[in-house]
């Protein structure tokens, strides 16, 4: 595809619907917002807000770990995620499907490469009842570009050079760069809410919060529970369906399971062993969904380490039993995943290949490889891993089995978050088990790669650099030719695949129940709650 | 009496003080802090944006100078703000802080209740059938820990009853009858290990008394078995049962956090955790500030309710 094809598809986004198999075909070969090209799992079933009906109902639902905050920018943390993402909307959103709509831009258009005009849509009001226009949007955006603290930079909105006020409801952002990921980004929403301008100032950002969207935040309680009220003026006909939603922090999981049962709480996310006792239940639905998290085992060759040697990598590639993981740690509901999650558009090497190809095991082969590198005898490391989850812990010990047919004698160092965090930010680690996020790109998933970048050199230093893979991956950045793309990002795979810098595991399914009173949820694969904005209840 | 207690209550400032720099070093050896949980284990931004959010949120300050400026705030009445929240801790410590009381009270409440007769009785009646039951009872309530009796408690009345404590905390003084309804599980659980210390240190303690010259005397001159029992023995065998108890109240004001968890409560205990787990410093000093108060003023009535148990003490 030529880039002017990118810019037509552009422009269909903003005129409005793709349909999900034309963007699948489109847009995910172009690179447009991740999410938008998943392949996503998902059972049937919605049902939709009924049109005009007022919002009724209750629903708590549990978070398996507790917010830290809502600030509208800079948040990384997936909790922070699930703790706002009820009041804010973004210019783009995503629908059902993953496809991207217009939100609070109603279209936007590209008159060239380097600028996007959006069109708001009028009349969208603030919880505090004023209205959103292209001042607020400005404000937003300049903020999500650089985020006050404590919020956290983010990497997606580099190649913004400016965002200017046209008029009223309508702003235009000049980029430094060709950039097609900005609506997907945009429709991602959590990295750029829309605020009432000067919000830093009036409000408590860290707890309070003033969104467009279809909640109002009611209460904040740190740590236990956070209160949403419906907004009725929320621009959307019908939505929300629910009057009050309320998320609590449960971290306990049989306690979500017991609260479930009991009605306590309406929906959670539940581990695979422990949805099965679930099954039984009528009054509760359990949905499956793929989302981000590709499991991995980090190797850091920033020392003189024995597996600077690719052998030595290969060798414990060869020996590594994902299949075995798959039906050990997750009761066989995960799949294989490369550097590119399955189910992130038709970016990912699918599971059969990575099977046959990249995964098939041979100890025989593994013990000549070592050999020939001269370690023969082994040495000993030790892998760190994150210790609640447990499959981290559990994914290293599978490997520590696997490894000692080498002679390769592991020691499994579980650790609390925080000094993970610390470890792995760092490159304080000789192994690491842990696992990648959401990501707005493709190139997202691979960027620790490229030798240069921060993350390279803590973890890889001159232990292991490619410079064919560098390559790739600034081309990769710098086309918009949508077959090229791929090819980039299948080749940049395949690179880290045979030479193992990373060990990928598996991705495991994420479960979800609910008790059926509650319609129009499913699992959303950027590993939120999203489907709940427009989920419905029946009334007591 | 007044002298002792106000005696007590000044050694508090030294012992605050002393838990202050020491939970303030203890912190700060952790691995990781505040920043390196923001970006969390899945780093998208490099050391240099770490740095900047460092040193706005002042991390970056060697620690003593971090340490002054905190006493200088505490002193002048600001205990600082949640780092991620933004809140007073004073305001989220005052939150979680009834919820911790109360269930800490309940549970001991619980446990005295039925551990000090059943511990007498069992010391009277020794080696009888009652005793024998009594102190398997004690030993099975000893072995099995309370987060454990706790899943167990509310997977049966999830799966019997369809029914769970809320989790959202009913304050005593808006609803007492719900909010009874709602602590009674999670302060059983906790009750059943304390019922079996207390009800073996009761037993105990119990025989030992019951041993002594005195005892023999009352009995000699002819008094009642009950007057002897409830009068001259159950007073002086109370003494270290009241230390158990004390001690236990203080302690579960920060090791019910198990509980709080699994009930969903959040209490101080359960606040606590959190803010370690987050390297959430202020919060983290206040509460065990606030522990150590609470601990110290538990001692104090201890104390003070020996001396009514055991006027030699008083003067002393």
């Amino acid at each position: 595809m030529e880039q002017g094809d990118g810019l037509q598809f552009l422009k269909d986004l903003a005129r409005g619907r793709l349909s999900r198999r034309e963007l699948l075909a489109r847009a995910g070969a172009l690179g447009v917002g991740a999410t938008a090209l998943s392949g996503v799992v998902r059972l049937p079933g919605a049902v939709l807000a009924q049109d005009g009906g007022q919002a009724v109902g209750e629903v708590t639902w549990a978070l398996e770990s507790a917010v830290p905050n809502v600030i509208p920018f800079g948040a990384i943390a997936l909790a922070q995620w699930w703790g706002k993402e009820f009041m804010y909307d973004s210019l783009m959103e995503f629908d059902q499907d993953m496809n991207i709509q217009p939100a609070l831009a109603e279209s936007f258009e590209t008159p060239d490469e380097l600028t996007y005009i959006f069109h708001l849509r009028q009349g969208v009001k603030f919880h505090d009842g004023t209205e959103m226009t292209a001042k607020d949007v400005k404000y937003s955006l300049d903020n999500a570009i650089s985020p006050p603290e404590p919020g956290a930079p983010v990497p997606y909105f580099g190649n913004i050079a400016s965002v200017d006020i046209v008029d009223d409801y309508t702003v235009k952002i000049t980029m430094k760069t060709v950039d097609p990921t900005l609506p997907g980004v945009f429709a991602w929403a959590g990295y750029s809410p829309i605020v009432p301008e000067g919000i830093y100032d009036r409000i408590n950002v860290l707890s309070e919060g003033i969104g467009t969207g279809p909640f109002r935040l009611v209460e904040y309680v740190q740590d236990d529970r956070i209160v949403y009220e419906a907004f009725p003026d929320y621009w959307k006909p019908g939505v929300p369906c629910i009057q009050k939603l309320t998320l609590k922090a449960l971290t306990d999981e049989q306690a979500r399971v017991a609260a479930l049962r009991a009605g306590e709480i309406d929906g959670g996310t539940f581990s695979a062993d422990v949805i099965r006792t679930l099954e039984r239940d009528e009054e509760i639905e359990i949905q499956r969904g793929l989302t981000s998290a590709p499991r991995v085992i980090h190797f850091n060759t920033v020392n003189d380490v024995p597996w600077r040697d690719v052998r030595v990598r290969q060798a414990i590639n060869l020996v590594v039993n994902r299949q075995e993981i798959i039906d050990k740690v997750y009761g066989g509901e995960a799949v294989m995943t490369g550097p590119i999650p399955p189910g992130y558009g038709d970016w990912f090497i699918p599971e059969e290949e990575l099977a046959s190809t990249f995964y098939a095991q041979d100890v025989e082969r593994a013990k000549q490889l070592m050999a020939e590198a001269g370690y023969a005898d082994g040495f000993s490391v030790t892998l760190q891993a994150i210790a609640a989850p447990r499959d981290h812990t559990q994914i290293a010990e599978i490997v520590q089995q696997a490894v000692k047919q080498l002679n390769i004698e592991v020691t499994v160092e579980p650790l609390e978050i925080g000094t993970f965090a610390k470890n792995i930010g760092e490159g304080a680690f000789e192994w690491a088990a842990t696992a990648r996020g959401m990501r707005g790109d493709p190139s997202g998933y691979v960027v620790d790669f490229r030798s240069g970048t921060a993350l390279h050199q803590v973890w890889f230093g001159d232990g292991w650099k490619n410079d064919e893979l560098d390559a790739l991956y600034d081309e990769a950045l710098a086309t918009l030719d949508v077959a090229r793309r791929h090819e980039l990002y299948r080749r940049i795979q395949e690179i880290v695949l045979t030479e193992v810098a990373n060990l990928y595991t598996v991705q495991p399914y994420k479960f979800q129940a609910a008790r059926k009173r509650v319609t129009g949820w499913f699992v959303w694969y950027a590993g939120t709650n999203t489907s709940l904005r427009e989920a419905c209840v029946a009334a007591e | 009496m007044g002298l002792f207690i106000l005696r007590r209550l000044l050694m508090l400032i030294p012992t605050l003080l002393g838990m202050s720099v020491l939970i303030f070093l203890m912190l700060r050896l952790l691995p990781g802090d505040i920043v390196d949980i923001i970006v969390g284990a899945d780093p998208q931004a490099d050391s240099a944006a770490r740095q900047r959010l460092r040193e706005a949120m002042g991390l970056d300050d060697p620690i003593p100078v971090q340490y002054v400026r905190w006493l200088g705030d505490l002193l002048r009445g600001d205990p600082g703000v949640s780092l991620r929240s933004g809140k007073p801790v004073g305001q989220i410590l005052w939150q979680s802080l009834p919820i911790t009381v109360e269930l800490a009270v309940l549970a001991v409440l619980m446990a005295t209740v039925v551990a000090i007769p059943l511990g007498v009785i069992s010391a009277v009646k020794r080696d009888t059938g009652m005793d024998f039951g009594a102190r398997v009872a004690g030993l099975i309530g000893l072995s099995l820990p309370n987060f454990w009796i706790a899943t167990l408690l509310l997977l049966f009345t999830s799966t019997q009853f369809g029914w769970v404590p809320k989790t959202r905390y009913i304050s005593l003084f808006d609803d007492p009858l719900g909010n009874l309804k709602q602590m009674w599980l999670p302060a059983a659980a906790i009750a059943v290990q304390l019922m079996a210390i207390e009800m073996r240190m009761t037993r105990t303690t119990m025989l030992e008394v019951l041993n002594q010259d005195y005892i023999r005397t009352a009995r000699a001159k002819g008094l009642r078995d009950q007057v002897v029992v409830y009068r001259h023995a159950l007073r002086n065998a109370l003494i270290p049962v009241i230390t158990v108890i004390g001690f236990q109240l203080g302690a579960l004001m920060g090791s019910s956090a198990i509980i709080e968890v699994i009930f969903g409560l959040n209490g101080v205990g359960y606040t606590l955790l959190q803010a370690i787990f987050n390297r959430d410093y202020p919060l983290v000093q206040a509460a065990v500030l606030y522990l150590a108060i609470v601990f110290v003023l538990i001692n104090l009535v201890v104390d003070v309710l020996y001396a009514v148990l055991d006027p030699r003490i008083k003067q002393a």
